[in-house]
């Protein structure tokens, strides 16, 4: 076997993945010759013994209750929610009956200075505009 | 991964209403979950987050789940996916890519360190790789998974295993390479 063909099946020798018995013994035998090989393989065993050797992490131990919390959202948060989407609701329709009492406010004071000025002309015999340039 | 009947019964008691049998899928499955997410994100708080994004997806989409393959391979395919939305998620706020460079040997020995800092020399390294190549790395090295059950969780070709498996031991070699000529290891 030639070293171009061992490197190609070396990954599958150390994982053992390699089902044919002849190339497994012509890959050993080779192995055993060959210095370069054998140094590329040692690198191989050497990365695969600092991965298998990496600790384990392990789950925490609250962490179906972290999950359940996550799949039932609790219903002050719904509530929570349905506030603030009123509230947004709220500031947008504020503006409305602003500008309509405004308008309404408009009005009234046009309606007030009418009635004066009828009251005016009433009292002295004077139109609008001469009780206007009365000077006191 | 055998097909597990005791899972197929837990996963039939669960569409049936019984939330008990899906803690108890949880229970039997968080640790090998939450493992891989730690391995691929490379922080507890992001494994938490994965792990946990995958069980909601199990919860919310059983009914899809054809029994073609164990539950466990399935689980896994989706713990991986959700970590690499969680890393593609993380990328975008940290702008961190994919970072060939060889850890710095003059600052690192491993047969000097202390058993916690060679985990933490390893881990870096495994962050260092593309997420494709280091999903592969994981499964195989530190799950222990065949290249036939890693072909059905990536859903992939064993000949895609092989030769991803290939490049990763590769690209790590090249990454802890400084270290290992300076310890005489290689």
């Amino acid at each position: 076997m030639r070293c171009r063909t061992v490197r190609k099946f070396l990954n599958r020798y150390v994982d053992h993945e390699l089902s044919d018995v002849k190339t497994s013994s012509s890959l050993k035998e080779h192995l055993e010759a060959c210095f370069r090989c054998k140094t590329e393989l040692d690198a191989l065993l050497l990365l695969k013994g600092a991965l298998a050797g990496k600790e384990r992490a392990q789950a925490p131990q609250d962490f179906l209750e972290g999950l359940k919390k996550r799949l039932m959202p609790e219903p002050q948060i719904i509530r929570l929610r349905w506030v603030v989407d009123m509230g947004s609701i709220s500031k947008r329709l504020i503006p409305v009956p602003a500008i309509v009492m405004i308008i309404m406010a408009i009005l009234l004071f046009g309606q007030i200075d009418k009635e004066q000025a009828v009251r005016g002309e009433a009292l002295f015999g004077l139109n609008s505009e001469e009780l206007l340039n009365i000077n006191f | 991964m055998e097909v597990n009947s005791e899972d197929f019964s837990l996963i039939d008691r669960f569409t049936q209403g019984d939330q008990e049998a899906f803690a108890m899928l949880v229970k039997k499955y968080q640790d090998y979950a939450f493992n891989i997410a730690y391995s691929l994100a490379g922080t507890h708080h992001g494994a938490e987050d994965i792990a946990q994004e995958a069980f909601v997806k199990v919860y919310q989409n059983i009914s899809s789940f054809e029994r073609k393959s164990s539950f466990s391979t399935w689980l896994y395919r989706i713990v991986i996916n959700s970590a690499y939305n969680y890393i593609k998620r993380q990328k975008k706020y940290t702008g961190l890519e994919y970072d060939p460079q060889p850890l710095d040997a003059r600052k690192i020995s491993l047969e000097r360190l202390e058993h916690k800092d060679k985990q933490d020399i390893i881990k870096r390294s495994i962050e260092k790789l593309p997420f494709k190549y280091r999903t592969v790395l994981v499964l195989k090295d530190i799950e222990g998974l065949s290249y036939f059950d890693i072909a059905r969780v990536l859903q992939c070709s064993i000949g895609t295993v092989e030769s991803r498996l290939s490049r990763a031991r590769v690209m790590l070699k090249k990454i802890l390479e400084p270290i290992l000529r300076k310890d005489g290891q290689i």
